[in-house]
């Protein structure tokens, strides 16, 4: 695996979960790393003492990325924190919420759940943008549920991923050329707090029996995908949106 | 990386181009590699050439085209070996043009037999070695004309990678109860002897292929080869029946 020595990266939502895991991992590559938060400060601090302790260089920085002017917030706190260099940038903020279905959707929930899966992607893609030169990546978070729809009462989550997946191959066409890649990864069912919360023991048995490998996977092997895409060695890998879902996919 | 000490790797077409540049991959990054080819006195100048730079390396001649021959040459090399840990199926080619009122079937079989049997032979063929491989995988190479059909007259090479494609799915689902992982990457326009002919008769079109990728360029091997070492290590340990386009965005839609 490359060195990430000297590079800053930005994790959003990096306090639990694949974000805490990205955060470590790009960390313990030398990366020095932002780890973005809004709910869990604890959990923020908690994923920023794992890296002082094993000698890498993290802030913790509130910010709700759904939201124009705390994005610019993070952006200037980066900045005091690292400098105007920006190298990685990994959307990873996101959430379900909820399991709605259609006549259970209002406006409110609309746009919570969108705002916090693309609208932050594309607004904190805006704004790292400009601090992001020749050599950069960015890496957005999307879904199985962007390939398949999602599971039952997940639909505008699914949408949201979606459009990030199709963001993504837009911004790898308009930044491709300034030598700034963009990839995204579509996790399947993955272990998380996010399955803890919203997907019944029963279900997720049920998937990870269906499952090729016979499991789900580990937060710490999307953050291995995360890393190599976001080093020199993926340096022709562009606009892809790539699986890590054990073969569920086509099962 | 030390890691690797002891992991045996298989890599048909190894001696030219991408395979060459993906044996020598995996060989730097610790693997025992056997580098296979046709062509044997390039096979040996290749093997003494990653010898020379520190790499256990072997080769092996075998038509992978040829059903017998894959099959003994692959129980010798996992007699001797004990086990296949990785299985980098790159053999292929376009083998030629030809539009579809003119095709001699013999032609479609050459084509069909160089990128799809190739891959179902070898792979057939190394999974009891695979078996006793430790994170073992297969990796197999589609392309973009696996997608889009091929260009002009590459109807039935496209058709072939759609078979590549169609086959990774199918062994990933086969073989993960193995704890065998199958993969494919997919390259774009790489710089290579595979486009030699346009290079040195078209220039000007070979020139003006970087305008279609995002990145400006051509992909040069050394970027395919890293991801089949990513592929191939326990970094990649839940990705199975995925296909990770090299294209430098060069084919979206997919």
């Amino acid at each position: 695996m490359s060195n990430l020595k000297g590079r800053v990266a930005v994790v959003t939502g990096g306090s639990r979960d694949i974000g805490r895991a990205i955060a470590i991992k790009l960390a313990h590559l030398g990366a020095k790393v932002v780890v973005n938060y809004f709910n869990s400060e604890e959990g923020a601090n908690k994923t920023v003492k794992e890296i002082l302790e094993t000698g890498g260089e993290a802030v913790a920085i509130k910010a709700d990325v759904s939201q124009l002017n705390q994005i610019e917030d993070l952006k200037n706190q980066t900045i005091a924190a690292f400098g105007k260099q920006v190298d990685i940038l990994v959307n990873n903020a996101g959430g379900l919420f909820a399991r709605r279905t259609l006549e259970q959707f209002d406006e409110a929930f609309f746009d919570l759940v969108i705002g916090v899966n693309f609208k932050s992607t594309v607004f904190v893609s805006q704004a790292f943008e400009s601090l992001m030169g020749e050599g950069g990546a960015i890496v957005n978070i999307s879904s199985q549920a962007a390939r398949d729809g999602g599971g039952g009462g997940s639909t505008l989550y699914a949408s949201s991923k979606g459009a990030v997946t199709t963001f993504t191959r837009a911004m790898a066409k308009e930044l491709g050329p300034k030598g700034i890649r963009v990839n995204a990864v579509c996790p399947g069912l993955i272990g998380t707090k996010f399955h803890d919360d919203f997907t019944k023991d029963e279900i997720r048995e049920k998937v990870a029996a269906s499952t090729p490998l016979r499991r789900e996977g580990a937060a710490e092997e999307v953050a291995d995908l995360v890393a190599y895409l976001v080093s020199d060695e993926a340096s022709f890998i562009n606009g892809n949106n790539i699986d890590i879902n054990g073969g569920l996919a086509f099962s | 990386m030390s890691k690797n000490n002891n992991r045996v790797a298989l890599v048909t077409g190894a001696t030219s181009g991408i395979g060459f540049e993906v044996a020598k991959r995996l060989g730097h990054d610790g693997y025992q590699v056997i580098l296979n080819g046709i062509e044997d006195e390039v096979g040996a100048e290749k093997v003494a050439q990653l010898q020379a730079e520190g790499v256990q390396a072997e080769y092996f001649g075998f038509d992978v085209t040829n059903e017998d021959a894959v099959n003994s040459s692959i129980q010798a090399i996992g007699d001797k070996y004990g086990k296949i840990d990785v299985l980098v199926n790159n053999a292929g080619g376009l083998g030629g043009r030809s539009r579809f009122e003119e095709m001699t079937t013999e032609f479609y079989r050459k084509v069909m037999a160089l990128n799809l049997d190739s891959t179902f032979f070898a792979s057939r063929a190394a999974i009891p070695y695979l078996k006793k491989g430790e994170h073992p995988t297969i990796i197999n190479y589609t392309s973009n004309a696996g997608w889009n059909a091929g260009g002009p007259g590459a109807g039935i090479y496209g058709t072939s990678k759609a078979g590549v494609h169609a086959i990774t799915r199918a062994l990933a689902k086969d073989l993960a109860e193995y704890g065998i992982r199958v993969n494919a990457v997919s390259p774009g326009t790489i710089d290579t002897p595979f486009h030699a002919q346009i290079k040195s008769t078209k220039p000007e079109v070979f020139a003006s292929w970087k305008n279609n990728i995002m990145l400006g360029r051509l992909g040069q091997p050394q970027e395919v080869a890293s991801v089949v070492s990513f592929l191939a290590g326990e970094d990649a340990a839940f990705i199975t029946a995925e296909t990770i386009q090299i294209g430098g965005g060069q084919a979206l839609g997919i």
